[in-house]
């Protein structure tokens, strides 16, 4: 079944409506069979992005390839693409069976085969034996799966989603996430994912591009993105983190560094790297504690600097030391490695 | 608790009361009284009824009574669909001045339509003047007070109201659908006649029922731009009145009601059968 599946690549594509500029010079290769996540702040490009490749939306400028193939000037039918739509999409007046079956009718598969065909689709989605019904007598839930199904069902190269999973709740925005890694391992096809969730662009995505005012800030594997962040956006995008400025002197060595690296505007330090054991530092430095709280597992203190930067530190509940009173200097650290210098 | 709940059901249809004593009113009381005058005349009979249903004459002009109004709707439905169709397809700031373009001519009175219809075919009228001068015909045609005139008049002072009523029912159609449609495989065509219209043939028969009734009940049209031949059911009563036959036009009249409602129930019953409607699940 792993057949189809199909790189894509967007070569310089913009996009403008008026003066706002959606796509700038947007330049993306997918591989064949990646999964790949286009993430990033609202109005950053990434409904356009996909609207181009499905052929809802034309490029002012550049051109699409799905395969080898120019798609630029091909209408959405001959794209041979599969789409799940945030708003399910689900044609009201067909039963669940006749929407799977849609896409298949529209490329002449013949009766026995579709029927064939879209019944093993619905098992796949854990939907035998709903074909009868109608979209309006599904949940949520069901009703995203009976739209994975109908755009997986023909096997296309390449499946298209737009905050698919956006309009569930957490539980069952969960359960979606395994079902679609699931349909992507077994069907091996491109992947092109769009969600401002970052956590779902982590858990599900090979590599996301983090993208910003029409332009990709950073592509990278999910784990390359948080450990190795390369700009203050990308930092601040992806987990929590605290952003020390290094510009200022004062930071660097309230931070126990003697001097900023080379060519850093600004320090990456994630609430969990940062430790009150001495052992698991080799930098370290004073700071107050303004806060404490207790988030299950961990521990969240707000702390601050003596050259007056917040920062936030998170602990796991070993319960090896004391928990510090409000109020009370503490001495904090960190490991060089686990610092990330940001250059822009 | 019982008490409680019967209060609550009765709070919650409450604003509905002035409605139904509005329609009670103006609608049950007068039918209620045609209805007594159709069978009372002055003891109980249905006599005015055998006389409608055993005369021909009577019958003819039943007949093409429901046929004129059928085809008026059919006619209305063919042009009035595309129109708002056209309408949904063009960009959102220019649909309103499109619609208000439809909708100015239910501002002037039916009268006054039909007179302008009377200038424009006459037999020196605009469509007569027009083709003498370039020379198409040598002779005024028959334009005016056929029964082409009576279609002509009745679909343009209809119209409006269908291609609103297909316009509201097509806004209401998720576009997704159609885009979802177009990645299934779908060309444009087959995406609206699988998605679309499906989805907008309810609001279409919505429209088509209201011109119908509507149809049913025209009389200003055929008596100014008909000929002697096209007459409708609401002609015959406005005949009878005038020549007070109170009686008989109310017979005439319920059977108008009645065939509208009982025509109107089948093409339900008829459409629920092969139409999506949005309410069903
Ligand atoms: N049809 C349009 N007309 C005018 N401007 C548009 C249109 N579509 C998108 N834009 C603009 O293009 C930019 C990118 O929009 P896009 O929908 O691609 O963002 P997005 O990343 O999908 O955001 P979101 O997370 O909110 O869905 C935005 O500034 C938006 O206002
Ligand atoms: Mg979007």
């Amino acid at each position: 079944m792993n057949q189809g599946r199909a790189p894509v690549r967007f070569q310089n594509v913009s996009r403008s409506f008026g003066s706002v500029v959606a796509l700038d010079d947007f330049c993306l290769n997918i591989d064949a069979g990646e999964f790949i996540t286009l993430l990033g702040p609202s109005g950053s490009g990434k409904t356009t992005a996909l609207n181009i490749l499905a052929g809802f939306d034309r490029a002012t400028s550049g051109e699409v390839y799905i395969g080898e193939r120019a798609v630029g000037a091909l209408p959405p039918e001959k794209r041979n693409v599969g789409m799940v739509f945030q708003s399910f999409a689900l044609f009201p007046h067909m039963s669940v069976f006749e929407n799977v079956a849609f896409p298949l009718r529209m490329r002449g598969v013949a009766g026995p085969q579709i029927k064939q065909r879209v019944e093993r689709t619905l098992e796949m989605v854990q939907l035998a034996g709903y074909g009868t019904r109608r979209p309006a007598a599904l949940s949520g839930g069901q009703r995203q799966r009976v739209a994975l199904a109908r755009a997986v069902v023909a096997e296309p190269p390449v499946l298209l989603m737009d905050e698919s999973l956006s309009a569930l709740d957490l539980k069952l925005r969960e359960e979606l996430q395994e079902e679609i890694r699931r349909l992507h391992r077994e069907f091996g096809t491109t992947v092109v994912f769009v969600t401002h969730d970052q956590g779902e662009a982590l858990t599900l995505s090979d590599r996301i591009a983090l993208m910003d005012a029409g332009r990709i800030r950073q592509l990278d594997t999910p784990g390359a993105l948080y450990d190795r962040p390369a700009s203050r956006f990308v930092a601040d995008f992806i987990g929590r983190t605290n952003i020390v400025p290094m510009d200022d002197g004062s930071h660097v060595s309230a931070v126990g560094l003697d001097h900023a690296p080379d060519h850093a505007v600004a320090l990456s330090l994630r609430p969990e790297k940062l430790t009150r054991s001495p052992d698991r530092s080799d930098i370290r430095f004073e700071a107050t504690v303004q806060d404490v709280a207790f988030r299950g597992a961990t521990t969240e203190l707000r702390l601050c600097l003596a050259s007056g930067l917040p920062l936030r530190m998170s602990e796991p509940r070993s319960g090896a030391l004391s928990l510090p009173a409000r109020g009370e200097t503490i001495t904090v650290g960190f490991m060089r490695d686990d610092a990330t210098a940001l250059h822009e | 608790m019982t008490g409680s709940l019967t209060a609550m059901r009765f709070g919650r249809h409450f604003p509905l009361i002035p409605a139904l004593a509005l329609v009670f009113a103006m609608f049950a009381v007068p039918v209620a009284f045609v209805f007594v005058e159709a069978v009372f005349a002055p003891e109980f009979s249905l006599a005015h009824f055998d006389r409608f249903f055993t005369r021909s004459v009577y019958l003819t002009v039943y007949w093409n009574t429901l046929f004129v109004s059928a085809t008026v709707a059919s006619i209305c439905l063919l042009i009035g669909y595309p129109m708002a169709l056209f309408i949904v397809g063009q960009p959102e700031r220019r649909r309103p001045l499109l619609l208000f373009l439809v909708l100015v001519p239910l501002w002037m009175s039916i009268l006054v339509r039909t007179y302008a219809w009377m200038v424009v075919l006459g037999r020196e009228g605009i469509v007569n003047s027009a083709l003498l001068w370039t020379g198409i015909i040598d002779q005024p045609m028959t334009l005016m007070f056929t029964t082409g005139s009576v279609y002509v008049a009745m679909v343009q002072i209809l119209l409006p109201i269908m291609v609103v009523t297909c316009y509201s029912a097509m806004t209401e159609i998720d576009p997704g659908l159609v885009r979802a449609a177009r990645v299934c495989g779908a060309p444009p065509f087959a995406a609206f006649r699988r998605v679309f219209l499906p989805l907008s043939l309810e609001g279409a028969l919505t429209g088509w029922s209201v011109i119908f009734i509507l149809s049913m009940g025209f009389f200003i049209v055929p008596a100014l731009v008909g000929g002697r031949r096209d007459v409708l059911l609401g002609n015959m009563i406005v005949n009878q009145i005038a020549q007070a036959n109170w009686g008989f036009a109310a017979a005439m009249a319920i059977v108008l009601l009645v065939s509208t409602v009982v025509l109107l129930a089948l093409v339900r019953l008829v459409a629920a059968r092969f139409l999506y409607s949005p309410r069903e699940v």
